[in-house]
């Protein structure tokens, strides 16, 4: 055998992605050549006849499998064994309904004796296919059948250690043992006789950590504790077997920790069957390889985690819907590491394979490992050896399991290389503690847990098992949702949809068997799943006779809650029966409604109809006649005769019967069939007129049942007539002699003898109505009888609205010209007149064009006041119209009826006519009032003997308060006039206001006197302090002397008056701000008959005392204040007289000649300098600064007159600077 | 051996019991319509054969009313679902509601009223036209206590019985005879084994083409 290495993978990494290397070539070149040669054994022919009947019995439908064509892949058959109660299952997610847990106790007990018997060790790793390979931890494998029945047993006789990996080929005939030692063995599935053993396959002195076969049946690749994988090409030449090894990833530039190869098992139906793909991955990347049918790396992603995780990676076929709605059928890979996991599409673009990133789902805890168990569940195990089992699609948990009690195998001792000294990097070691590549495998939806002694299957329940999981435990609710839910979800699927139907047959006759004890919660759900799946009869067959009393009530509720919700539309004939018992018994209107709603052919028509009449449910009696007895006269016949005024509800459900069949719908919903709609029209309406009713008792009046409805309510049967004649059948001449039958029978049936006037208008005017809306041929006769009645002149107890209506009729038939050949426009003036038809005399006068007298109609009509208006505004700019002129004519009748709007249109449209108006109001005084009042509350600017006219009318008519309030609010009138109006009318208090307002405050408080000498008591009061204020408001304007002459005439007429002593102390304090208190004070004094206590003028005379103290104290203050003033400045003249003079000069600044045997001279303090007095005058100029020096003067100056000569000498000598024996003068400052 | 038909506890929920308490009894449900002039005593003969009594005074059925009875027969438990239609003439378009998908049907006369035997003869006729070409017909003379003022003769219902292929009995629903009897003999002439395979068949009044459809939406 001859050994080629290949470059390695990493090798290919550095260089360009893609290039082929003259090595690979000749090597794959090599490669094709053996293929030619090889030759594989025979597949042995004794395949034992009960093994396909086992497998098919656990065959999984897969949606994945059937959907692309594959056959399904069987799973191992697992015998009927009980559940370990000790395994604790979760109860989120499914309820534990979705995973099956199971021990294979033949394996364990099997595994359990190898280990005490022959010292076979523990388990250390499996494989499963066909057959189920355990290997031991001392190199034993033990190879079972799908019976758990051992087949052979197999020893290493080299001492190779533990078995470290195991694998099947595609069809299960080889299988592939790795050893922590390093050997590679092959032995024959069925005999166990080893073909080959490999020792220098793999890196030397490495341990075996993965042996993989690839979907090359002549291809497997094994991975070593170095890291580095190694493809095994087996060859056969001239009978030889061997095998050739090759590395394809060298440990030395990454440590490889996971291997799996993709196996397609599509039989070509797919674009990757042509290629050989493999998944690797480091501790901190992961490649997709494809090793045929050249060695190239197709992508590769950097995967990080805890550094003592490893990453996990699995393949599964799975059905991907794409954004643009195709479908296929792709591998997808998930690949984990810590707690995460990532899923990746790999498929073939433009002839280009691909891998796209699909989803990512985060778990709980650190993973362990991570398999597809069907094409839409991962299951995961953590590092707590919880089972978590993931939905794919909608990344979420839908269960747990507790795998602790499983006693799970891991192989940290190879990743540790303990069998070969440890040589292993401390990385590795650290990420190998938790292991567990070949201790859990899966395969189908089966996964297989590997202990120390024993082999655990966890499943994935189908949704029948499922279902058949939760009825096992009685969990009725669970298993009818799941059934429904998978009912529901293939909807589009026939085949699966029936599949899913028999399941629910079979959930309901195990509900059916377990019924004594299920709760009747469930009874719901139950019924809710044969609704849904069409299956009524088993509800109303078995599942109605196992029911007992309460349980009965509850399904009957059941029932009549999808009977509403129209679910369902009928039942069985028991059902109805017990349904309508149930409900008269406890709601006879809630069974109304499900009548309503049921298919009258399930019901016991006896027991209903009886029912329905007794307890009056009218509803349901019309619709069992009309439907199930074909009978739409019966509610008529039978139902007319029981309405009275009383019987609101009955009355209305039959007048919406009528209407409803002679407009051809169903009542009280959906349409009459086709075929019958004329036929139903028709007895419908001859029932109604029929002259006589069945019983046709002799003292009935004609026409029972039309006579009936219209006693009722006259106007809503009217409108269905209405209605009615709106129908085909009414519009040829067949049916226009059918409408006038009616109007006859109406006639006939409203006489005045059996019908109210109230009610005879409603006809009449229904008829009007008809015939103007062309409905009826204009009769004349008919015609003549009915304007008799429009027209009349008086209706007993008629209202508004009637009235209302009869015009409206007229006014319809006149604009139809229906009533021209019965009298001409004129004659139907006088009638409209004479009726108090005014909309109708408006009509006509507008149509005759006699405008002139279009108003009076309009005031005459109060409903067409507010018309009226809005009419003569219109037309205020047409001539013809004469609107001023009937304005004028009904200018009295205008104003009572809205004298502001009148107004308004007058002196918008006419302010010059305003005058005339007012002239002919003039012996009107009201209306004149009126007139006047709006245009002065429309700011109209009265002129002011208008202004003056309208404070007559307020003087006339209102109250003097009210005229006061008009006076203080308008300023148009002149004053003199405004006087001697209100004082021709007595009104004094207005006339004070006018005479205040001229400033004639001496006579405003004459009247005002007067006015307080005509009052007594507490209106003296009041008038007494009215003229205070008046009195204080004209101080301003009054003389002084005249204004104390006022107050002393006020206070002289109030101090002698006992009634008025409350106010006394207040006026006097008030009269005391504006006159002399010594005269006031006097006054009081000598004022006989003074009522007035001491007490009253106590606080006068002391606030005259203070006033006079105050004003001492002002005064010697004052001339305290006079006389320190005087003082300081007789101080400083003083000093200023006492100081000593400098004189610096004999010259005057000015004009330069001797200051002394002048007159009067002026010293500049300071610098001494002087100025003859005349010189500054002269001057006309202050000096501020001397002339000479320029030095400041200061304030002190002094005058010296007829300063002699020597002082001066004297002075300026010193100037000199001659020494004096003399003191010098003191310079003053 | 006839064994004497048990009676339900309630009206449309009648259940018999099983006389051998086993489970391998065979099963039959059979739907059965009475038919007959107004007032010759459908309703008094169902009353006295699913309840054993008899009113006096008999209320009119309105449209049709539904009973049950089990009974049973040999070694088979045979269910009756029976519509009792009513006689009068505006409920005579439903009639053929109930009869289609009928395997049996009593036609009931009155012996004192010759009227009510001409009329049993037209639903002969009309049955035989328009219903199941295999469903029994029995011809039941009623009132059969009022025989010494009979109208109709004995020997000649027999001999149009005889003539049309029908079971005969004269029955009195007051007395009680022959009214156990006429059932008895047509759960006898009903086909058990095609009876086993109308278990799961609709028992309501089957629609024909004259059948409207029940359109409950709202428009």
């Amino acid at each position: 055998m001859s050994e080629l290495k290949a470059p390695s993978l990493q090798s290919l990494l550095e260089s360009e992605r893609g290039s082929t290397d003259s090595l690979l070539a000749e090597s794959l070149q090599l490669d094709f050549e053996d293929l030619d040669d090889a030759e594989f054994a025979i597949p042995p022919t004794d395949v034992l006849p009960t093994l396909e009947a086992v497998l098919s019995e656990f065959e999984a439908d897969s949606d994945v499998a059937s959907e692309f064509g594959m056959p399904v892949p069987h799973a191992t058959p697992t015998p009927s064994i009980g559940e370990d109660s000790t395994i604790r299952t979760d109860g989120r997610g499914g309820g534990g309904s979705i995973m099956r847990y199971t021990l294979l106790h033949g394996i364990s007990a099997q595994l359990s004796s190898a280990a005490e018997r022959v010292n076979a060790g523990a388990a250390s790793s499996c494989a499963v296919a066909a057959f189920i390979a355990i290997g031991t931890s001392h190199g034993h494998i033990l190879n079972f059948d799908v019976t758990q029945t051992l087949r052979w047993a197999h020893q290493d006789k080299h001492g190779q250690g533990a078995v470290a990996s195991l694998a099947f080929n595609a069809d299960s005939t080889r299988l592939l043992a790795g050893f922590s030692r390093g050997l590679v063995a092959m032995l024959d599935t069925h005999t166990g006789d080893v073909l080959r053993e490999l020792f220098d396959v793999i890196t030397p002195n490495t341990g075996v950590l993965h042996v993989k076969w690839t979907s090359r049946s002549s291809l497997a690749l094994c991975a070593d504790a170095g890291g580095s994988v190694w493809s095994l090409s087996f060859t056969r030449k001239l009978g030889i077997r061997g095998c050739q090894s090759r590395c394809l990833f060298s440990g030395a530039r990454g440590e490889v920790c996971a291997v799996e190869p993709l196996i397609m098992d599509s039989q070509g139906r797919h674009e990757l069957d042509q290629y050989c793909i493999v998944a690797l991955a480091t501790l901190s990347k992961y490649f997709i390889v494809t090793v045929r049918p050249r060695l190239r790396v197709i992508k590769y992603h950097v995967l990080q985690g805890p550094p003592d995780c490893l990453p996990l990676l699995a393949w599964h076929l799975v059905l991907i819907q794409a954004a643009d709605t195709s479908r296929s059928v792709d591998p997808v890979i998930v690949v984990g590491r810590g707690n995460q996991l990532f899923f990746h599409q790999l498929f073939v673009s433009n002839g280009r394979i691909t891998l796209l990133y699909l989803r990512h789902v985060q778990l709980q805890g650190s993973l362990l490992s991570a398999h597809w168990l069907g094409p839409k569940c991962v299951a995961s195990l953590d590092t707590a050896e919880i089972l978590h089992l993931v939905d794919v699609r909608s990344s979420k948990e839908l269960e747990c399991m507790d795998m602790a009690n499983a006693g799970l195998v891991y192989g940290s001792a190879q990743f540790k290389g303990l069998a070969t000294g440890g040589n292993v990097s401390p990385a590795f070691a650290l990420a190998g503690s938790n292991a567990c590549y070949n201790s859990v495998v899966s395969r189908g939806t089966q996964l297989y847990v590997l202990g120390a002694r024993s082999l655990h299957i966890i499943g994935v329940r189908t949704w029948s098992e499922r279902i058949s999981f939760l009825v096992k435990h009685h969990r009725w609710q669970e298993a009818c949702q799941l059934a429904l839910d998978g009912y529901i979800a293939s909807v589009d699927r026939p085949r699966k949809r029936a599949q899913a139907k028999e399941r629910i047959i079979m959930l309901f006759k195990e509900y059916i068997a377990n019924s004594a004890r299920a709760p009747e919660y469930c009874l719901g759900a139950i019924v809710n799943c044969l609704i849904t799946v069409g299956e009524l009869d088993l509800l109303w067959t078995q599942l109605w006779e196992k029911l007992h009393n309460s349980s009965t009530e509850l399904f009957l509720q059941h029932i009549s809650e999808h009977i509403e919700k129209e679910t369902i539309h009928s039942v069985n004939p028991v059902i109805s029966q017990a349904l309508v018992d149930y409900w008269l018994e406890h709601s006879p209107a809630k069974l109304e409604q499900l009548i309503l709603k049921l298919d009258w052919m399930c019901l016991d028509l006896n027991q209903v109809l009886k029912a329905v009449k007794k307890h009056r449910l009218f509803r349901a009696q019309i619709y069992l006649n009309t439907q199930a007895l074909n009978d739409y006269t019966a509610a008529l016949t039978e139902l007319l005769p029981l309405v009275t005024p009383d019987e609101t509800d009955l009355g209305n459900c039959l007048l919406v019967y009528v209407s409803s069949c002679l407009a051809g719908r169903e009542y009280p919903s959906g349409e009459i069939p086709v075929e019958l709609v004329h036929q139903v029209k028709h007895d419908v309406l001859r029932c109604l007129t029929s002259q006589h009713s069945k019983e046709n008792a002799g003292d009935e009046l004609p026409y029972p049942y039309l006579r009936a409805l219209l006693k009722f309510d006259t106007r809503e049967t009217l409108n269905v007539i209405s209605l009615a004649f709106q129908e085909r059948e009414f519009s040829n001449e067949l049916g226009i002699s059918h409408r006038k039958r009616i109007i006859n029978l109406l006639l006939e049936i409203m006489s005045p003898e059996n019908a109210t006037w109230a009610e005879i208008g409603c006809l009449l005017n229904f008829i009007a109505q008809q015939i103007s809306m062309q409905c009826l041929p204009r009769d004349r006769q008919l015609l003549e009888r009915v304007l008799s009645h429009l027209a009349q002149e008086e209706i007993a107890n008629e209202s508004s609205r009637q009235h209302s209506e009869r015009e409206n009729a007229w006014h319809e038939l006149l604009s139809s010209n229906c009533l021209a050949e019965i009298s001409s426009d004129e004659e139907q003036l006088r009638l409209a007149e004479k009726a108090k038809c005014y909309c109708v005399v408006e009509y006509l006068l507008e149509k005759l064009e006699r405008y002139d007298t279009i108003l009076d109609s309009y005031i005459r009509n109060e409903a067409r006041h507010e018309t009226m208006f809005a009419y003569m505004e219109r037309h205020v700019a047409s001539p013809k119209r004469s609107i001023f002129r009937q304005l004028k004519r009904n200018l009295r009748e205008l104003l009572t009826i809205n004298a502001k709007e009148t107004t308004r249109l007058l002196s918008l449209h006419y302010p010059e006519k305003i005058n005339e108006l007012l002239d002919n109001l003039r012996r009107e005084e009201n209306l004149l009032y009126l007139f006047l009042k709006c245009l002065n509350d429309r700011k109209s600017e009265l002129e002011a003997s208008q202004m003056e006219l309208l404070l007559e009318l307020y003087c006339k008519m209102e109250s003097s308060s009210t005229v006061e309030e008009f006076l203080r609010s308008n300023s148009g009138y002149r004053l003199e006039n405004a006087i001697a109006i209100a004082e021709s009318h007595h009104l004094n208090r207005s006339v004070i206001y006018l005479y205040e307002k001229q400033e004639s405050y001496a006579k405003a408080f004459e009247l005002s006197m007067e006015l307080l000498k005509s009052a007594a008591g507490e209106e003296a009061a009041k008038e007494a302090q009215t003229i205070s204020a008046l009195l204080a408001r004209s101080v301003e304007t009054l003389p002084a002397q005249e204004l104390e002459r006022c107050w002393f005439a006020l206070l002289q007429y109030i101090l002698p008056h006992q009634e008025l002593q409350s106010i006394t102390k207040s006026l006097l304090h008030e009269a005391s701000q504006h006159i002399d208190l010594h005269n006031l004070v006097q006054l009081i004094m000598n004022t006989h008959n003074v009522s007035t206590s001491f007490g009253d003028i106590k606080d006068l005379l002391m606030g005259m005392l203070d006033s006079s103290r105050h004003k001492t104290e002002a005064l010697r203050a004052s001339a305290g204040a006079l006389c320190q003033d005087l003082h300081l400045k007789f101080v400083k003249r003083y000093q200023h007289a006492h100081r000593g003079l400098w004189v610096t000069t004999t010259k005057c600044s000015m004009c330069r000649q001797r200051l002394y045997d002048h007159s009067q001279v002026l010293i500049f303090g300071g610098c001494g300098h002087g100025i003859h007095e005349q010189c500054m005058e002269e001057s006309e100029t202050q000096f501020e600064e001397c002339p000479r020096c320029f030095t400041a003067i200061p304030d002190q100056s002094i005058g010296l007159p007829r300063p002699n000569k020597n002082l001066i000498s004297i002075s300026s000598s010193l100037e000199m600077g001659a020494l004096q024996l003399k003191a010098p003068p003191r310079r003053f400052i | 051996m006839a064994t004497t038909p048990r009676s339900g506890g309630a009206s449309g929920t009648g259940t018999a019991q099983r006389p051998n308490g086993t489970s391998q009894n065979k099963s039959c449900q059979f739907k059965l319509v009475l038919l007959g002039e107004s007032a010759v005593g459908k309703s008094s003969l169902v009353l006295r054969f699913v309840k054993g009594q008899f009113h006096e005074y008999q209320e009119s059925t309105i449209g049709a009313a539904f009973l049950t009875q089990t009974i049973c027969i040999e070694d088979t438990v045979v269910k009756f679902e029976i519509w009792d239609t009513a006689g009068q003439e505006r409920y005579h378009s439903l009639a053929p509601m109930y009869y289609r998908g009928a395997q049996a049907a009593i036609v009931v006369y009155d012996i004192q009223n010759q009227d009510s035997f001409q009329r049993a003869k037209t639903w002969v006729k009309e049955l035989h036209k328009q219903a199941s070409p295999n469903i029994v017909i029995a011809l039941a003379g009623n009132k059969a206590d009022l025989s010494n003022i009979r109208v109709v003769e004995f020997d000649e219902a027999k001999q149009y019985a005889e003539e049309n292929g029908l079971l005969f009995m004269e029955t009195s629903a007051k007395t009680g005879m022959n009214v156990n009897d006429i059932f008895l003999a047509i759960a006898k002439k009903l086909p058990k084994n095609d009876g086993a395979n109308n278990q799961g068949t609709s028992i309501r009044p089957t629609g024909t083409e004259t059948n409207r459809p029940t359109n409950n939406c709202c428009k």
